[in-house]
């Protein structure tokens, strides 16, 4: 095992891939339209403020830009769906997503380890178990907003098919969950990727996709290990 | 005018114009000339009198009597001014006008001008103040102090004036102004439509009814509450046919005091065409304007009327839009109707479940009957939706308020470990 512990220089220089292109090019139509349609929709949720004036009088600009970026995140859940059934990376990433018990097992690990019980960093692989849960959150969440979103946008057809207490039902369900997307996104998210220590002020990965090995031997020990052995067995081409 | 020339002709020809000419006029023009040796000479007039008021009302410009409608008649000074037959003569008897204009001498004191009021004692408005002492003129005549065209200022002098108005007992001055900028008040002084009505056409009987005006709180007034919607439907008759098919209309007829008649929605002297932004039922404005009565605890309790009519509207997509600039969006009007309006359970309202979606569908083409199964006003997630909801809704307060807790707590423990471990941990290897 020695002669394959490298070199601490070598930790800095060599970068790996985290994001590639295509999930690069996902996560920032993600953001984007997710911007658009928390400005564009929040403020409905407050009536009784001023944050409906934020729209300047132009609501109707406000109604033709949610339902445009609502619509670029369902073809992007589409896309998405499709990037998971088919392509490689998709298919190994999902398969590493998954869910499993020892998800349960590295939480309690990074709980003591927050709490100076351990020195040994959580075994984490690719993804942490709050990534896993973040990225079901996000299914879940696009997949209720896509959902009830349509049918608001639709209203005269899905009242032709539901009563209206399911459409009442359905406005609230958009509006609590855009709520818990929101704060899930300023408080969680936003925090893990950009504001915690050693990423402040910004995380430069959606940008460039890139992290360092040290970064992989930190924060994602067993994906570092798993890298080790196929470098070993010559097969990372990811070296810079 | 015809007699007038004729003796100023006369004047030219004969050397003693007096003696010549009608009878009546050249007696007319002795009595005047001798009258107005005083009277109709400023300086004179002023030296009458101490009080330049007093000496100013002595003053009779004799040109502008003689356009009057009197002097045009050749009247002389001593037919208004009784007792008068020698110079000086002695205090003048109080012209009573009422000698000759029996009818409007008759209406005059049955009405709030003519009858002494009983904080001061005094008649509130004479002949006079209205149609002034010597430049009467009929009151089809433009030049006329109560045409059609000048009534608002003549009316507006007394009315405006604050401290005139306290002593019988009225504070408000402003409300007569609004007159001015009202579609009414517009149409006749901007648009010059002498259609429009004027102070005497609401507050008068209908044709002669500006002698016998009455205050509004007396009920024979056409302006009472009792009377307001006849008044008004002097022109507007078709409202009114539809009004009295509403559920306000039928309780007002029925005598109820708390449904509103035309002016509790429209206002009166400010009364605004209702597609101008300043309209109390101005697509911003009419929310503000029905709930004044719809959200009345009292009235709600007394009628068994559903509450929070206003925040359940503001706080639905259309009242957010509206709020937010979009005047096309339905406000109270749009689904419930105006004049006719009838309470859902009425099978004839636009808002009866039967109803509904073909009063959706005016808006929204195609709407499916589900828009009958269920409240359009949502006050309460519970009772207007459903448990299911209510439980849903609790789902999400938890949700959100355990997502916001779970984040605060690995957020304050990864800064626990970057300020209180990692230190403690780094110091041995520094040492």
């Amino acid at each position: 095992m020695a002669e394959w512990e490298l070199r601490e220089a070598d930790l800095d220089r060599i970068v790996v891939t985290r994001l590639s292109l295509v999930e690069r090019v996902q996560h920032i139509v993600l953001m984007v339209s997710f911007t658009i349609l928390i400005v564009t929709g929040i403020p409905l949720l407050f009536p009784d403020t001023p944050l409906v004036h934020v729209f300047g009088g132009a609501f109707p600009v406000r109604t033709f830009l949610h339902r445009f970026a609502g619509s670029t995140l369902a073809l992007l859940a589409a896309f998405h769906v499709l990037y998971v059934l088919f392509s490689q990376d998709g298919r190994r990433d999902f398969g590493w997503i998954a869910p499993r018990t020892q998800d349960v097992r590295d939480f309690m690990h990074y709980v003591r380890y927050q709490l100076g019980k351990t020195d040994e960093p959580p075994p984490f692989g690719k993804f942490n178990p709050f990534e896993k849960i973040e990225y079901f959150a996000v299914v879940w969440g696009s997949a209720v907003m896509v959902a009830t979103g349509f049918m608001m946008w639709f209203f005269e057809a899905t009242l032709r098919v539901f009563p209206k207490w399911v459409y009442d039902l359905i406005l609230l369900v958009h509006g609590y969950e855009a709520l818990l997307a929101f704060l899930s996104i300023i408080l969680w998210h936003l925090y893990n990727v950009h504001l915690k220590p050693g990423a402040f002020p910004i995380s430069r990965v959606w940008i460039d996709g890139k992290v360092t090995l040290r970064h992989l031997k930190e924060h994602h020990p067993r994906e570092y290990r798993s890298w080790l052995r196929r470098h070993r067995a010559g097969l990372t081409g990811d070296e810079t | 005018m015809r007699g007038l020339d004729l003796e100023k002709r006369m004047m030219r020809w004969f050397a003693v114009p007096l003696f010549t000419g009608s009878v009546l006029g050249a007696t007319a023009l002795r009595a005047q000339d001798s009258c107005t040796a005083c009277h109709g000479d400023r300086a004179m007039a002023a030296s009458l009198a101490s009080d330049s008021a007093l000496a100013a009302l002595l003053f009779v410009d004799p040109a502008a009597y003689r356009a009057s409608v009197h002097g045009q008649l050749g009247f002389t000074c001593t037919l208004c001014h009784q007792g008068i037959s020698d110079y000086p003569h002695g205090p003048v008897v109080p012209v009573d006008c009422a000698a000759c204009h029996t009818q409007a001498g008759q209406e005059l004191a049955q009405s709030v001008h003519g009858r002494p009021h009983p904080a001061t004692g005094a008649n509130p408005a004479t002949c006079a103040d209205c149609h002034t002492g010597h430049q009467i003129f009929r009151s089809s005549d433009p030049r006329s102090t109560v045409n059609r065209l000048t009534q608002f200022e003549g009316c507006a002098r007394c009315h405006s004036d604050a401290e005139r108005m306290r002593r019988f007992g009225q504070e408000d001055t402003a409300t007569v102004q609004s007159y001015l900028t009202s579609v009414h008040g517009r149409g006749l002084l901007e648009k010059g439509l002498t259609i429009a009505p004027v102070c005497t056409d609401c507050h008068g009987e209908r044709g002669t009814g500006a002698h016998e005006i009455l205050p509004t709180s007396d009920s024979a007034s056409p302006m009472s509450r009792a009377r307001v919607v006849d008044t008004c439907a002097r022109c507007h008759g078709g409202i009114k046919a539809a009004y009295d098919q509403s559920v306000h209309g039928a309780m007002f007829a029925g005598g109820n005091p708390d449904v509103p008649t035309c002016i509790e929605c429209h206002t009166e002297h400010a009364v605004q065409p209702v597609a101008s932004a300043a309209s109390s039922v101005y697509p911003t404005h009419i929310a503000q304007t029905c709930t004044a009565c719809h959200d009345r605890e009292d009235l709600n309790d007394r009628y068994g009327l559903p509450t929070e009519r206003r925040r359940t509207y503001l706080g639905s997509f259309h009242g957010i839009a509206l709020e937010a600039g979009q005047l096309t969006v339905a406000n109270c009007e749009s689904c419930h109707g105006s004049h006719r309006i009838l309470p859902s359970t009425d099978t004839a309202s636009s808002v009866h479940p039967a109803n509904l979606q073909t009063t959706c569908g005016s808006c929204h083409p195609g709407i499916g009957a589900g828009v009958a199964e269920g409240r359009v006003h949502i006050a309460s997630v519970r009772e207007d939706i459903n448990l299911f909801a209510y439980g849903v809704q609790w789902l999400y307060y938890l949700l959100i308020a355990g997502i916001v807790l779970f984040a605060v707590s690995m957020i304050s423990l990864d800064q626990y470990r970057h300020w209180v471990v990692d230190p403690r941990r780094r110091r041995p290897s520094h040492g």
